[in-house]
Formats: C-alpha cells, structure tokens, sequence
C-alpha cells in the first residue's frame, strides 16, 4: 500500500533545486495527487466486500448492446434475466425408487441456499383451462371439425363413450368429443417433463430421470453463493454416485457456467499476476540491484491497480473477471515508466530536477501512445472492451502519475551503473543493422515473400462463439440436460410485435402455423410461444363457431343415450381466455417470459412484443430458410444473436482495421516535428512488425478477427513507444537497456495471458507477444550510428 | 398424550402395515389365481358415466399377452379396439384411428398402459408400485381394491376394483372424473405359447 511507505525517507532533492516556481507547483501536484490517491484506497477498502459481490463472471455479459435496436434489447434483456437465474438438475439411477431417493437427497443437499424449486403446481393446466374449453381446439380437431358430418361427430362422441377408458381428466359429457382431451394433449407436446409420485419425470433413451427445476435467489452471480452451489452440487453429485455408481447427474444453468469462468478467472490472475510480479522484481532487481528500486516500483504498481479498479467500480455496475484477468496483464506496460526513470538514474551526476524536466516529454509521450491505443478499445460497442479499456487507461496513467509526482523526492541520490548495461551495449553493436546495401536489399526481398506467403493464408473469422467457449465438461453436460429436457435455443428466436395484444397473438398463431410443418419434417424439434397456451380471443371465437356445427350431432346424441332435453356440451359456451387471466395464473409461470407485453418500439411508440423459441434447431441452412419465413409474415422477425453478433464483430474488426491503417499513416506525421527526417526509422520497425505477425498468424492458422486487431493497436502503441526511446536523443545504453527491460516485462506479462483458457484473452495475448517481440528485435535493426555514453 | 397425537400415531402405525399387510394379501390372491402367458375371453363393459342415466353396455372379446400387452375389441353396439402395449394406446373404429397416444410424445402413455395392463392381465406387483392395496380373501374367491398412491394419479384414476378366484372374473374402473367402467369376463382360456398370429396382432 502506498501508504505503508515512509514518503520522506529518500532524500532525491540533495541539491537545491534550480527551479522554484516547477518545485513548488511539483510538490502541490504529488500532494493532491497523494490525497486523491489514499482517498480511492481508502473507498476501495471499505468498499471491499460490496466490491467483491459486483464482480460479474457472466461470460454473456460481455456480449455487445445493439443501440439501434432497443426493442430487440429489452427483449434480450427480459430473456437473459429469465434465463441467467435458472438452474435444471437430472438426476437418475438404476430404479424408479433408487431415482427418487436421489432425487430427494439432492433436494435435502440444496436446501438453505435459497433456491425456489419449480415443482409439479404447474402441471395441472386442465383445472385451470375447464372453463374456458368452448374456445380450445386442437389444431386437428379444428380441421376435422370442419368437414365432418354428424354422423361422423356422433360417432366419435359414442365411441369415446363406449371406450373402457378415457385418459382424461373431464368427464365424458363435459367433453363428449374429446377436444378438451385433444388439446391438451397437444400441450403436453411441449414439454417432455411429467409430474409422477410427487416427483417431475422424464424419459429418455430408456432411462427416467426426475427433474429438479430451480429460481436461483438474486445473489446468483455472488462468488459466495456460487462457491457454495457448487460445493452442494459436489456433495450431492458424490452422493448419487455413492447410492449408485452408475448414476447420471447432470446440472445445467448459466450460474454454473459463471462459477467455472470465475474460477478460471481466479487462476489466470493468480497465475499472470504473480509470474508477472516475480519476473518484474527479479528483473528489476538483477538489472538495477536495488531495494529501493523494488519499493518504488511496487508504489507504481499499486497506485495503478488502485486507480484503476476505484474507476472501474466507479464507472460501471459489475466488474468483469475477464477485465480483472486482462488488467493483471498490464503490470508489465506500466512497470515501463519506473523503469524509464532508472535507467535515466543510473550512474547520472545530474541533479535530479534537471534529469526530471528533461525526461517528461519523453515519459508523456510514453503514456500517450499506448493510453490512445487503449481507448480505442472503447470504440467498440463490446462493454467488456469498454470495460478493459477504462480500466487499461486509468491503470497506466495511476502507475504513470504517481511516477512523475513521487518519484523526485523518494529516488536514491543515485543508482550504481550496472555492469550489465555493458553487455547490452556490446551485443547492440554486434546487432544486424540496416544498410542501403543489395545484399540488404535481397533479404529484405526473401522476408518479403515469405511474409506475402503468410499473409495469403491469413483468413478471417468473426464467431462469437470461439472466443466465449466455456468449461468443456460443463457445456457437454449443458448440452445433454438441454436434449433430455427439450430446452429452447437462447440464442435464436422469433420476435413479435403489434400494436394490440390480440393481433400480437394472432401473428403469432400464423407463425406457428409456418412451424408446424416444419416440426413434422423434423427440421425443428419444437416451438414454445405464449399462443400455444393462450389463444387469440379470434381462435377462441372461431372454434365456438366451429362447434356450432355439433347441434345435430348433439340432439342425436341425446336421443341415443336418452339425454335431458335441451342437454348439449355447448349449451353454455364460457368466458373468454384473456392474457390478463392466463398471465396472473400458475400456469403462465414457465412461459410468462416469452411474453414481453407492452413496450416501446425503436421509434419510443408503444407497441406490444413476445418471442417464440424453438428447440432443437440444426444447422444453419435452418437457420436461413426462418430467416426466409420470418420476411414474409406480419409482425415477425428472425433474431439470430451468435450471427448478430459475429457480423457486428465483423463490422467493428473492419472498423478498427481501418482506424489501424490511419494509426500508422498518422503517426509519421504526428513524429515528424519531434524527429525529422528520422521518422522512418520508428516507423519501419513497427510496420514490418505488424506485417510478419500477421503473416506468422496467416501460417499458425489464427484467424484475424476484432480482438486480434484491437491487439495490433495496443501492439503499434508499445513498439513505437520502444522505438521513441531509442530514437530519443540521451543516453543510448540506458535507454536501450529501460526498453529492453520494458518490453522483456510486456513479453512476460502477455505472454503469460497467451496461455489464458479464455479464446478472448487468449488471442489478445498473442497477438500482442508477437507484435511486441518482433518491433522490439526490429527497432535496433533501424537504430543510426551508436552514442554511447555509459 | 393427547388424543390427535394418539391418534396421529395410529395412522402413522398403520401407514407402517401396510406395505406388508399389502403384500401379503397380493401374495395370497397370486397363490390362488393361475396366470398363464396367454389369456382371451369374452367381457361385457358397463359404462357408467356421470349425470347419464343409462348405463352404456357393450360386449366384445379381449386378449392379454404377459409382456406384450391387451386387445380389447368392443363388438356391440360400437365397433372398436383398443390396442394397449408398453409404448403406445391406440384406439382404432372402422378402420381408421381415433386415437393413437404414444409415450415418446405423451410419457404418461407408460404410466396408464401398464396401470390398464396391471389391471386387466392382473399383475398387482405393478400396480402395488404406484397404488395402495386393500381387500379380501375367503377360501377360492379374493377381492382387491388399489387407490393411487401419488395425487397425479389420484386426478386420473379414482379406484381399481378387481374380484376373482383362478381368473380374474370382475374388474371395475373408477375415473376421477367420474365415469366409470364395470367389466365382466366370460369364457376365459389360457395357452402357454404364444402363437405367431398373436404376435402379429401387437406389431
């Protein structure tokens, strides 16, 4: 902590400061700077726990908003919260009693923890839909109805009499003609899951699973609870395998998948972080063998870390762990400035006041670029991206401000000159420079074609899905629990919307009308939308008519099980099912989320919305041939959210690569005043850098998409960054020994978020190792004739 | 101890009798009837359905099969048969089905089929599984009557009565809704073999 350390005891102002003015406005700026820095440590310490809550592991959370689409978010949105907080356990052993023991136990383990279980109460719709029967009719029997005679009518009715048995829950005259039976039967098409001894069972490949179907409580995505999940999960999850060994347990739910990407989120950090930390002190440490050089950096470091999380959390509701991974990183750019000013340091006789002013242009410059390189992160609609960047951009310029505000006053007097810097001097020499020679020339010439193979080969590839891709094990699981129970894709839907709810309903019911066919020729498993359940009030008026068409058949009926005169099943025809009715009723509970009710459209007016989701969607030809259907109908629309989302990936990498191309073409002119006619020398490492990773990735068979290019951003800032410093005019053999160090630490630091299990921060990784590594073998290659002055 | 706690243990008591006093009643009715592989006759069916006066009689012939399943063919007045297997109910009336209940498409298909199957073939282990058993025996003649165990069931099915003595003579379905479906058997015989024709009949 900053504060730990005794800011008096370097003595660095040991001669008397030629420039009063400077010191005193210095010394004013290192003191507010002091305050608000112990001010954010002081927020983030009492803040800790709370802080600790708001760190987000949802990996969905780091998907993009559409700003143009704000009814395609709030439905998104209400889906995303519906879906994030469930949790489906099946659990099944080699008998129905042993099956409902571990069920039982499974229950018992979870107990405590909050979670409201969805049990059977829902599977009894027949008393819910008795009264409204006139109006439901099955699809077939609505066709059936309406071309058959009354003899034909009549007869099924008698027959359905005469059967030993009739698998409904009605009694015979209250359906005489079994369409309530019918129809809700065709509900319980919807779902495989059936309510038996008190349990929720379902069958599959011969086995029968009981299904445990959970609401998390609102702590969900608390590291605390999830540990605690987790650890009940295991427990019942050893105990069913206990009971019997060739038990199946399989857990489903987005807090799991966030449970594992926080784990791995932990590791990661651990791992980055301390490889990076040790790496730095040991570095540091042989190169300037001072202590006090380790406790300076460690001020740096830490002013870095706290700026940047009090911004963080100051900015945004929910930290993620992506960020936090990706942050660890950053130890190895912002240990550049530390480094910087030793290396100024070593074996100087200048007063330290003069070496400072001298070296602010320098060290401005050094946080400028790779601080605009990371704000371009922030262009992009993808908050995690935003996230990063703000927390990228407040880090280095923490680590930067507290190297320029307390650093005067706490350097030794001096550092001893190292007697490594030699070696670096010697093997700079040796190193291959560039010569406007024809053996250059033709070298030049071979890379050139070697990297023009690579480049041929590189390929684009904007999926969302490689870069968020979970914990195998969990998914497989996901997977299987999701064909057993017939859940819905998340990702890809329809979406409706009208001005009236009954138009909405009526759309739709035309839509699963296109569907229907398609379920028959099994190119989608299924549909669940709110019409299925709750008719429009024009289908429920049509199939009243339609039973109109009974009275004949009615009266035979009468005559020949010597009815009451007057006795018809339709007598009473019963109220109409309205979406108030069904939405305030138990029976709405699973399906209340595909009806999104009154919101407002892109343009603000109000307008009325639902979703339908289909299950067991195949490839994606389907995918296209519903985009098809979608076009042609009322009201519909075909929401692909992985495709969406790749092509607003796609859109942004061409984006950024455009933004990219300009960076370069920029910074030339931007060097120019500083450098001269030098400019080229910066420029040329750093461009043929970038060149060769490219075609390294092109021969790896990485493909480039937007993360690769936001590296290439960060990776142009750091190797002109290095290329800036050696080009600068002072002490070559120090600098070239800070850049080295520098970018040795970057290598370190990114190389370690290379071996990241997230595809994401895996590829950033990457890309920026290799970019760095090379501009920083390259620069010395475009270096002028030698100064030194160690 | 008051009396609700007395009695409370009573019912906890005789809760705890059961299964075995269940058992061995089932076991007792098992030693007298003879069930063989193969078993067809003849029924009347009387339907009894509710705020209907006239009771809806019919007559027709019936074939159990162990591990296959029940044909029942009403002959008069209506013409239908009812085909139970493992997997599947279907109904069918001149020619055409009137109604085909898989149980990949409506799992409750298994749960019914064998409560019919248990019921009318007379495999009362089945049925002990998912209903409670009650009844008597008095020298060759037994009766039995099963009640759901679960609520599920108990809105389907209100109580399973059977009579008999050798056979099954007397079955009797009580629906919760209801309705119900007395059924007398007559002319039963039994084979030990099951012959291809059978067979064909169940594919």
């Amino acid at each position: 902590m900053p504060t730990k350390f005794p800011l008096k005891s370097g003595n660095g102002l040991n001669n008397p400061t030629p420039l009063p003015g400077l010191a005193r406005l210095h010394r004013l700026l290192a003191g507010v700077w002091l305050v608000l820095l112990l001010g954010a440590a002081c927020f983030l310490i009492a803040d800790w726990r709370n802080g600790a809550g708001r760190v987000e592991t949802d990996l969905l959370a780091l998907l993009p908003r559409d700003e143009r689409r704000p009814m395609l978010e709030t439905a998104l949105k209400a889906l995303a919260a519906q879906g994030e907080r469930q949790l489906a356990l099946l659990v099944s052993a080699r008998d129905d009693a042993l099956t409902r023991q571990v069920a039982a136990e499974t229950r018992a383990a979870l107990a405590g923890l909050g979670l409201v279980e969805q049990g059977a109460a829902a599977a009894f719709p027949s008393d819910f839909y008795f009264p409204y029967r006139q109006g439901l009719l099955s699809a077939a029997d609505r066709e059936w109805l309406a071309t058959a005679t009354p003899e034909a009518a009549a007869s099924r009715a008698l027959k359905l009499a005469h059967a030993l048995f009739t698998p409904a829950n009605a009694p015979w005259h209250s359906d005489p003609y079994g369409f309530f039976g019918d129809w809700l039967k065709s509900l319980g098409e919807a779902t495989p899951v059936r309510p038996f001894n008190g349990e929720l069972m379902v069958e599959h490949d011969g086995r029968s699973y009981a299904a445990l179907t959970y609401v998390l409580p609102q702590s969900a995505f608390s590291s605390d609870f999830q540990q605690k999940l987790i650890a009940a999960l295991d427990g019942a999850r050893a105990r069913a395998h206990a009971l019997d060994p060739q038990a199946r347990f399989l857990a489903a739910g987005v807090a799991l998948h966030a449970a594992a990407a926080a784990r791995q989120a932990e590791r990661e950090m651990r791992l980055i972080g301390l490889g990076s930390l040790l790496g730095t002190f040991f570095l540091i440490g042989f190169v300037f063998q001072s202590v006090r050089a380790l406790k300076l950096i460690a001020i740096s470091l830490v002013s870095g870390a706290v700026v940047a999380l009090f911004a963080t959390f100051l900015l945004f509701e929910r930290v993620h762990a992506v960020t936090l991974v990706f942050g660890v990183s950053l130890i190895g750019v912002a240990v550049d400035y530390a480094i910087l000013v030793f290396a100024q340091h070593l074996g100087s006789q200048e007063p330290p006041w003069e070496r400072y002013r001298r070296l602010l242009p320098t060290l401005g410059m050094a946080l400028l670029t790779p601080a605009l390189a990371y704000l371009a992160l922030a262009l992009t609609p993808f908050p995690g991206l935003e996230q990063m960047a703000v927390f990228a951009v407040c880090g280095i310029f923490g680590a930067w401000a507290s190297v320029v505000c307390f650093y005067p006053y706490l350097l030794p007097a001096t550092l001893p000159p190292p007697g490594n810097a030699g070696l670096m001097t010697r093997l700079l020499a040796r190193w291959p420079r560039w010569r406007n020679s024809g053996r250059h020339w033709r070298a030049a010439f071979c890379l050139a074609a070697v990297a023009a193979g690579g480049l041929a080969q590189l390929r684009t590839d904007d999926d969302i899905r490689g870069l968020f891709s979970g914990d195998a094990a969990l998914m497989a699981e996901h997977r299987q629990a999701s064909e057993i129970l017939r859940l819905p894709s998340p990702a890809q839907m329809f979406l409706l919307d009208a001005d009236t709810p009954e138009t909405l309903l009526q759309n739709e019911e035309t839509l699963l009308e296109h569907l229907r066919p398609l379920v028959a020729a099994k190119q989608i498993g299924g549909y669940e939308a709110v019409s299925r359940w709750l008719p429009s009030e024009a289908r429920q008026r049509q199939a009243r008519a339609l039973r109109e068409r009974l009275r004949t058949s009615d009266e035979r009926l009468g005559e020949e099980l010597e009815l009451p005169g007057g006795w018809s099943a339709e007598a009473s025809p019963g109220p109409l099912l309205t979406p108030e009715v069904w939405l305030a009723s138990p029976v709405s509970a699973s399906f209340r989320g595909l009806w999104l009710g009154a919101v407002a459209d892109d343009e603000g007016m109000p307008r009325y919305a639902s979703v339908a989701l289909l299950q067991g969607l195949a490839g994606r030809e389907a995918g296209e041939s519903l985009a098809r259907l979608a076009r042609g109908l009322p009201g519909v629309e075909w929401v692909d959210q992985t495709r969406e989302v790749s092509s607003l990936m796609a859109r942004y990498r061409e984006l950024l690569t455009r933004t990219l191309l300009l960076a370069c073409l920029a910074v030339p002119f931007l060097l120019y005043p500083f450098f001269g006619r030098r400019v080229w020398r910066i420029v040329a490492p750093v461009s043929i850098a970038g060149a060769l990773t490219l075609a390294v990735m092109g021969y790896l068979g990485i493909p480039l998409q937007l993360l690769n290019i936001l590296a290439f951003l960060l990776a142009l800032g750091m190797g002109v960054d290095y290329a800036i410093f050696l080009q600068a005019r002072q002490a070559y053999a120090h600098t070239l020994l800070a850049t080295t160090l520098a970018a040795s630490l970057t290598l370190l630091s990114f190389g370690l978020l290379a071996f990241s299990g997230t595809p994401a921060l895996h590829a950033l990784g990457l890309t920026i190792t290799l970019g760095v590594a090379l501009s920083w073998l390259l620069t010395p290659v475009f270096l002028r004739d030698m100064k030194t002055q160690a | 101890m008051t009396s609700s706690t007395k009695s409370l243990f009573a019912v906890l008591a005789l809760c705890l009798a059961l299964p075995s006093y269940a058992n061995d009643l089932i076991a007792e009715v098992r030693a007298r009837l003879a069930p063989r592989p193969v078993t067809q006759g003849e029924f009347q069916q009387t339907r009894e359905l509710a705020r209907i006066k006239k009771p809806l009689v019919s007559n027709g012939r019936f074939l159990v099969v162990r591990d296959a399943g029940v044909i029942w063919e009403n002959l008069a007045p209506i013409v239908q048969t009812m085909r139970i297997t493992k997997n599947e109910i279907l109904q069918t009336g001149g020619g055409a089905a009137l109604m085909r209940l898989s149980s990949d498409k409506e799992p409750v298909v298994g749960i019914i089929s064998s409560i019919l199957f248990g019921a009318l073939a007379g495999d009362f282990e089945m049925l002990a599984q998912s209903f409670t058993c009650d009844g008597k025996v008095e020298g060759d003649k037994w009766r039995l009557v099963f009640k759901p165990r679960d609520a599920t069931l108990a809105r389907l099915i209100e109580a399973l009565s059977l009579a008999g003595g050798r056979d099954i003579e007397q079955v009797e379905i009580r629906s919760a809704a209801g309705d119900a479906a007395r059924i007398v058997f007559k002319a039963q015989t039994h084979a030990d073999e099951v012959s291809a024709e059978i067979r064909k009949r169940f594919e």
